[in-house]
């Protein structure tokens, strides 16, 4: 069974808020990171309760809310999240005043506000919604987890429709500590690097990403989610794994029309691109981390690439590695990878008949 | 420290407490009421107030009831602050 994805809504470094497509004008990393664009939280959010919200807690909201603004008719069953790191900022002012304090008196804000499900807790005070409320934290498979938790409720009937979401921020404190393990790119990361450059460090980035699911198809359908894999091991190479996961839906490489590789620019990525050396002769393929920026959750920013791009029938240019940019999207596949080796499959499809 | 520079002080450690991004410290009326009506605070607020009372000025409240009154006003919490501290001479 597959379920259908009918609104999303990313915040990112680029201009994807209450947008279907990327925006034509893109932004570089700057300072080695690629930062949220910042937005005005009062148009989504009561003024009064910002003042409790870190940054992370506030645009996810706005990514959450705008998804379920696009919908009159959406009442999700359940609230599922994910995210790898959670709200540092907020952990990290908790850790340092119960350092500081020497264990005692603590702030209770920072606290409630460091908690991984913060975010989705705050989204159901808020839309004082009394539903199963879930977060997922499986560092580069949260997200992941979170869309698989979502298909096994909807196909077991325990919900009709549900809000899902991933999000993660980076601090100076975390951008430090990468930079002095070495993990920070110190070259440009662009579409020409990606593919050849000898990085050995990634652009860090963050975001929030939010995608109301059903298990209903309507006239609000806008993309088919047919299925996801999480691989720990495989045996015969990534691209057996894939050409299996396909053969689940009757699917093989050669039927793809676009795949969305998570590419960072370091040779840790690069097994993904060895895909495209003998399958997938018919499919443009894109990247996206160059633009979004590499973190726990950033498949939400090539989910919701995925749906602009089946519902648009094009890609922005900079994302295209390979192929036409602009042609019909049926069948779309992303790829994306983890540092501790592990890969993630998510297939795609324009059927709504 | 006299009533009034305790009464300042106070307006600017409440500002950075709760984080109250949109109040100046002049706009805090001392004799206005902290919770409901005045600065609206909440439950939470109140508890940062405890804390800041304990790490600040090295006084425990323990009993809501004594919280109550308190925290009812600016003024309130310097006055017991005056008589309370051992911080505040």
């Amino acid at each position: 069974m597959a379920v259908y994805l009918k609104a999303s809504s990313m915040v990112s470094a680029q201009d994807t808020l209450n947008r279907s497509d990327m925006p034509e004008n893109l932004v570089n990393a700057e300072n080695s990171a690629l930062k949220t664009r910042p937005c005005n939280y009062k148009d989504y959010l009561p003024a009064a309760s910002l003042r409790r919200m870190s940054r992370i807690v506030k645009f996810s909201l706005v990514s959450a809310f705008d998804c379920l603004n696009q919908l009159e008719d959406f009442t999700p069953d359940a609230i599922i999240t994910s995210t790898g790191l959670g709200c540092l900022e907020d952990t990290i002012t908790f850790l340092t005043q119960m350092h500081q304090n020497e264990e005692k008196l603590m702030n209770p804000s920072s606290f409630i506000g460091s908690t991984h499900n913060s975010i989705g807790g705050q989204i159901a005070l808020l839309k004082k919604l009394r539903i199963p409320n879930l977060t997922h934290t499986q560092m580069e498979g949260s997200f992941e987890s979170a869309l698989i938790d979502a298909m096994m409720m909807l196909e077991d009937g325990e919900a009709n429709n549900i809000l899902v979401g991933g999000f993660d921020e980076i601090t100076p404190e975390t951008i430090l500590l990468w930079k002095n393990m070495g993990c920070l790119s110190e070259n440009e990361v662009n579409r020409e690097t990606l593919v050849n450059s000898t990085n050995k460090g990634i652009i860090p980035g963050e975001g929030a990403g939010f995608f109301a699911l059903s298990k209903n198809k309507d006239q609000s359908s806008k993309v088919k989610l047919c299925g996801i894999r999480i691989r720990h091991s495989y045996n015969g190479g990534l691209n057996v794994a894939v050409s299996e996961f396909l053969s689940e839906y009757d699917m093989k490489p050669g039927d793809i029309d676009l795949l969305i590789l998570g590419v960072d620019g370091t040779p840790d990525t690069h097994t993904l691109l060895n895909l495209t050396n003998n399958d997938f002769e018919n499919a443009t393929v894109a990247a996206f981390k160059h633009l979004s920026g590499s973190f726990n959750t950033d498949t939400t920013f090539a989910f919701w690439l995925a749906g602009c791009a089946i519902v648009n029938g094009k890609i922005h240019p900079e994302c295209c590695l390979k192929g036409a940019n602009i042609r019909k999207f049926k069948h779309v596949l992303l790829v994306n990878s983890s540092k501790a080796g592990n890969f993630t499959f998510i297939y795609l499809n324009d059927d709504l008949e | 420290m006299n009533m009034d520079a305790l009464v300042e002080e106070l307006k600017v450690k409440l500002i950075e407490q709760l984080n109250l991004e949109d109040i100046k410290p002049e706009e805090i009326n001392p004799s206005e009421p902290l919770f409901g009506d005045g600065l609206g605070l909440d439950s939470i607020d109140a508890l940062e107030l405890i804390v800041l009372l304990e790490r600040d000025y090295g006084i425990k409240i323990s009993d809501p009831k004594e919280g109550r009154k308190v925290f009812a006003t600016l003024l309130t919490m310097a006055e017991y602050i005056r008589a309370n501290s051992p911080a505040i001479s």
